[in-house]
């Protein structure tokens, strides 16, 4: 966090509503909350529109932040029940989800810094993985989906996560280890078949 | 790829995040060393948990001005909007400009020093133990983006801490306080010696004198000044809600009713050291 907003100052200007400070916000969070929200739903629009919700919540909320834990954390939670219950809509409407999880664009990726020309194998071979996880992702229970994304895509740690999802470490570890144990035997039997 | 049983990769899994005990760790690395296939699922793990970060997406281009139209829209214009910025600066001048003919006129047409009738009570702030738990509650104390926030009272007043309306109102009882000026009332407003009635707080807090001088300047800034045997904060009046929870982190506030000369604009809190 910048020294211009350390989080205490940074909250104390959003309860004031204050314009600057939330748009610093957004433009700090936007793509973690993006990311989130996308991996969840699967759909680029319905994602767009949540993750804009998420936004407005906070603006609207940020009285109700106690500071326990982190405004991160704090945020991930508002997105994070944005998201399911969005889900949880969309069931209901039998919408079609997760048709956007294969034709994720190029650009959208981030792509780590340590090879920016990989060789045209290589970067094939990359590209066609990628597309399966993506698809095994996919594929897998919104609760394990959610536990994995938080963990392996977003990087956060247990507390953070057990803090988001309001269940115990304990929990988010044993739901991890399934997690990732259905995602490997999606991996494998998608490039086996 | 290699077929990897659930109890081959449970200990795999376990490897990677280092929860195996030294014991466990040492049999598995053994094993690692010896099994090419064990060596292969490993690899094959680790590309996946490896890839799960490059699948961040970033947000659309214009992701921010999208959420800015949405909650302008959603508050009516009240906020992320150029115009009603300006419209509030100018209203706050002629607030300001008006509040100060009004005092103006009404110093000349009274006998004696006038106080305005302004307490802290106004304010809807709470004292810490009173309820003023930011969240405590879990009450939604938000308002809907059409109406003002609820901690702003200074979107309530003039510009300066007064409320307008209250220029008019005939005194409140105050019981409390020392009945500073009895003199006769002109135009509705109370005609005593220019002393407020305000509420000072004071807060005890079981810090030294030099941690709190830098746990002030961080939280306050040029807030903070010396005072007799601890500090000042001084704050805008908009910030007297938030201001009294950061100080009810420090320590335990007190307050008591006063009479004092003030500035109306500003809240003052006295921090004090342990002895």
């Amino acid at each position: 966090m910048s020294a211009e907003f350390d989080e205490a100052r940074l909250v104390r200007r959003l309860r004031r509503r204050d314009e600057h400070a939330f748009t610093w916000l957004v433009r700090t969070y936007q793509d973690r909350v993006f990311a989130l929200v996308f991996r969840m739903l699967g759909d680029r629009a319905e994602a767009e529109d949540v993750a804009q919700e998420v936004f407005v919540t906070v603006f609207k909320r940020i009285d109700q932040f106690r500071g326990d834990s982190q405004l991160s954390t704090w945020i991930y939670r508002i997105a994070t029940n944005h998201t399911r219950n969005r889900i949880k809509y969309l069931g209901r409407r039998h919408h079609k989800r997760k048709q956007d999880i294969q034709d994720t664009r190029e650009s959208d990726i981030q792509r780590p810094m340590t090879d920016p020309h990989p060789r045209p194998d290589r970067a094939a071979e990359g590209r066609q993985f990628e597309r399966i996880l993506q698809r095994a992702l996919a594929e897998l229970d919104d609760t394990w989906r959610e536990v994995i994304v938080l963990r392996d895509v977003e990087l956060l740690s247990y507390a953070e996560i057990a803090e988001i999802l309001g269940v115990a470490e304990g929990t988010v570890k044993s739901r991890l280890f399934r997690a990732r144990t259905a995602l490997q035997q999606r991996i494998e039997a998608l490039t086996d078949g | 790829m290699t077929e990897i049983d659930d109890q081959t990769l449970e200990r795999i899994i376990a490897w990677t995040d280092g929860e195996l005990d030294d014991e466990a760790r040492a049999d598995f690395e053994a094993e690692l060393e010896r099994d090419e296939a064990l060596r292969e699922a490993v690899a094959s793990y680790r590309a996946t948990l490896d890839a799960l970060p490059t699948l961040n997406v970033e947000a659309p281009v214009d992701f921010e001005q999208r959420v800015q139209r949405r909650i302008r829209r959603r508050s009516r214009g009240r906020f992320f909007n150029p115009e009603a910025q300006q419209q509030r600066m100018q209203a706050a001048v002629f607030a300001a400009i008006a509040a100060l003919l009004l005092g103006g006129i009404a110093l000349f047409s009274s006998s004696g020093p006038i106080r305005l009738l302004w307490t802290d009570e106004g304010s809807g702030e709470v004292a810490p133990g009173e309820g003023s738990g930011e969240d405590a509650t879990g009450e939604d104390r938000t308002a809907p983006l059409d109406a003002p926030p609820a901690d702003e009272d200074a979107d309530t007043t003039t510009g300066d801490g007064v409320t307008p309306a209250r220029l008019t109102d005939p005194p409140r009882p105050d019981p409390g306080t020392p009945e500073a000026g009895s003199g006769a009332a002109t135009s509705g407003l109370e005609t005593v010696d220019p002393m407020r009635v305000s509420w000072a707080y004071t807060v005890q807090t079981d810090m030294d004198i030099d941690a709190l001088r830098t746990r002030l300047g961080d939280e306050f800034g040029r807030a903070v000044r010396i005072a007799d045997g601890g500090f000042e904060v001084v704050v805008p009046a908009r910030e007297h809600a938030e201001t009294l929870r950061a100080l009810g982190r420090l320590g335990e506030v007190s307050r008591e009713r006063v009479e004092r000369p003030a500035v109306l604009s500003e809240r003052v809190f006295v921090v004090r050291p342990a002895p």
